[in-house]
């Protein structure tokens, strides 16, 4: 039991809360189910694309937020998968389940690949611009190699996984995919707690902090870099086979370009970097308020740029982590300019 | 023989705008200390500007290049002094300038997109004329382009190494601290550092627009590119961004030339990769 304490930041309340956010989730569709809510499909839609984007931005917070390898390369391991998967099917004819086995794989090697060169480069501009090119190089090359990707059209209409246990996996009714995801969603975000709380966990930390004094004290920083790179990009896999069978259309510009990196990087700062509770509470809440403003379709990358700032300048260390410094200011202690958080946790006994 | 000189005409210059892109990124980077993700924004906001001034206000086109990058250059400064300054010096990921600029990116794009639309917008060229001479082609307006971005370079040469603003700007780039003792207002000279190096992709974008056309998303490739020439040069070096710049251009208009069009972006970003791998710091950087 402490153990399993420990996995959710250490807190008895955490668990429950942790525990309870889990079990809404699992209950919601049945009870729109039997409530028989009219919108019952466009909510759990909209629950669907959270979880996945939180399953997303875990995967990649374990590079950036534990370890502080600044790599913008995720959605290139989310779209490997995704491709893999229905090209497999698309070529092949195989079942999308397959995808899962195979797909997420292919996506971990490319991970230890972009593992490679990110390896030697210890400062962040330099990563940020390596990992940058890499994805705009596979955007290309998946755009060019027309007669493989079929270009810049992609694939569409790609096969819904097929029915198991009598299940009908359609689309139709979105209840499978619903709890399909949720297991996805669940595995990667205790995969990740656990990961934090490990041994390695505190190896990555501490290479984040300092890698030279990391390695003084006997961490071999280079595999557990490549390890994480390989762990991030298999978990980023699962979201991209299912993102393949879920939403049926992949073009290489929605898989591959920045934009989708730029909305892990919102959610994860948004939410609060190295916490567990951070990206899940910064994909939730980002992508339920950019559904609830789809009137505002013209002015949605506005709104998102402003969140961005804001929770930049004035919650430094996203919102799920600032209950303190927020406590302050409200108290009329307004944190003033070039006081830090540590400094914030000392005066509040808590650091 | 005429195909290798043609390439080579064309590559040198298209290079010697990404010389212009790339040293504003530079400055950037040796000045502030940070990188500035929203770069080719403000090479789009800049092609917008001189599209308003010349098509909308029918200005002639010598104003509405100057206003239009002097409004970069402004919003630069405004950007500069109201939001990355909070940021500046911050080292985590979650508060870092980055982020702050990636953030400018975003908001500039879709400004760009809910003022001028999502359409193709195209500028006249500023000369219509064709040269031949030998079996070579060559548009006037790529000369104007290639002059005007020379000219440019050769004036910020001038400016950092040889004018008193200059001098300041490499002080502050070497010692902050230093530079303030010496009565140097560093927060001024970030502000103007950072409208400069805008201004200066803006200077490409009103050159280039009507060659390549005006719309919001524009500033993508131009940013990496841009990211290319800097490290290819060395991060912080203003010669070795020239350098790098032209190189770029060389080794773009060669690899279209032998492998088709839609390669020549995947071997400009290779080189970076093969750069981080071969020599970190540049080719002109130095060690550290």
């Amino acid at each position: 039991m402490n153990r399993l304490v420990k996995f959710f930041d250490g807190s008895k309340n955490k668990m429950i809360l942790s525990a309870l956010f889990f079990l809404v989730l699992l209950l919601i569709p049945i009870v729109l189910r039997i409530s028989g809510y009219e919108n019952e499909s466009y909510v759990e839609g909209v629950l669907i694309l959270c979880m996945m984007w939180a399953a997303m931005t875990l995967s990649w917070d374990l590079l950036m937020g534990y370890m502080g390898i600044w790599s913008l390369a995720q959605q290139v391991f989310f779209g490997i998968a995704a491709y893999t998967s229905s090209m497999m099917n698309y070529y092949l004819g195989m079942s999308p389940w397959l995808g899962f086995l195979i797909a997420p794989i292919v996506a971990a090697v490319v991970g230890g690949l972009v593992a490679i060169p990110v390896l030697r480069l210890k400062a962040a501009p330099y990563i940020i611009i390596a990992t940058m090119c890499l994805g705009e190089i596979v955007r290309l090359v998946f755009t060019n190699l027309v007669d493989f990707t079929r270009g810049e059209l992609g694939f569409w209409q790609m096969e819904a996984f097929d029915d198991v246990f009598g299940i009908n996996m359609n689309g139709a009714d979105k209840i499978p995919y619903y709890y399909l995801i949720f297991i996805i969603f669940s595995a990667i975000t205790l995969v990740c707690s656990l990961i934090a709380k490990s041994h390695n966990g505190l190896a990555m930390k501490a290479i984040r902090d300092s890698q030279e004094a990391a390695e003084s004290l006997g961490v071999n920083s280079t595999e557990i870099k490549i390890k994480i790179f390989i762990i991030s990009a298999y978990m980023a896999g699962f979201c991209g086979v299912f993102y393949a069978h879920y939403m049926k259309i992949l073009t290489p510009t929605d898989m591959f370009s920045q934009s989708m990196m730029t909305e892990f990087i919102a959610m994860d700062v948004f939410g609060g970097i190295a916490t567990t509770r951070g990206p899940v509470f910064g994909a939730f809440f980002l992508t339920i308020i950019m559904e609830s403003l789809q009137g505002l379709d013209k002015y949605k990358l506005l709104i998102y740029a402003a969140i961005l700032m804001i929770t930049t300048l004035l919650l430094p260390n996203g919102v799920m982590n600032s209950s303190r410094t927020l406590k302050l200011s409200l108290l009329g202690r307004l944190t003033k300019h070039g006081r830090t958080e540590s400094d914030i946790d000392a005066e509040a006994g808590n650091g | 023989m005429t195909v290798f000189l043609q390439s080579l005409i064309n590559g040198i210059i298209s290079g010697s705008y990404y010389a212009v892109l790339g040293i504003g990124l530079t400055v950037t980077w040796g000045v502030l200390k940070m990188i500035n993700v929203a770069h080719g924004d403000f090479y789009m906001l800049g092609a917008y500007l001189f599209y308003t001034f010349s098509r909308i206000a029918g200005l002639p086109v010598v104003p509405s290049i100057i206003m239009g990058v002097l409004g970069v250059f402004l919003v630069g400064m405004l950007l500069q002094r109201g939001i990355i300054a909070h940021a500046l010096g911050r080292e985590a990921f979650g508060n870092s300038p980055f982020i702050i600029t990636l953030a400018i990116g975003i908001m500039l794009e879709n400004i760009a997109q809910i003022i001028w639309g999502e359409n193709n917008r195209g500028v006249p060229y500023f000369n219509e004329t064709v040269f031949e001479f030998g079996g070579l082609t060559m548009a006037a307006q790529r000369l104007i382009v290639a002059a005007i971005a020379f000219a440019t370079l050769i004036a910020v040469m001038i400016l950092i190494k040889k004018t008193r603003f200059g001098w300041a700007i490499s002080a502050t780039a070497q010692d902050r601290f230093s530079a303030t003792l010496m009565g140097i207002n560093t927060n001024r000279i970030y502000m103007v550092t950072f409208g400069l190096a805008v201004a200066l992709a803006a200077v490409a974008g009103c050159i280039l627009a009507p060659i390549y056309g005006i719309n919001p998303w524009m500033g993508g490739s131009v940013q990496l590119k841009s990211f290319v020439v800097c490290i290819v040069g060395g991060l912080g070096s203003v010669g070795g961004s020239i350098v790098a710049g032209i190189l770029l251009g060389i080794v773009e208009s060669f690899s279209t030339q032998f492998f088709g069009s839609g390669w020549q972006n995947v071997i400009a970003y290779s080189l970076v990769l093969v750069m981080f791998w071969v020599r970190p710091e540049g080719i002109f950087g130095k060690k550290h």
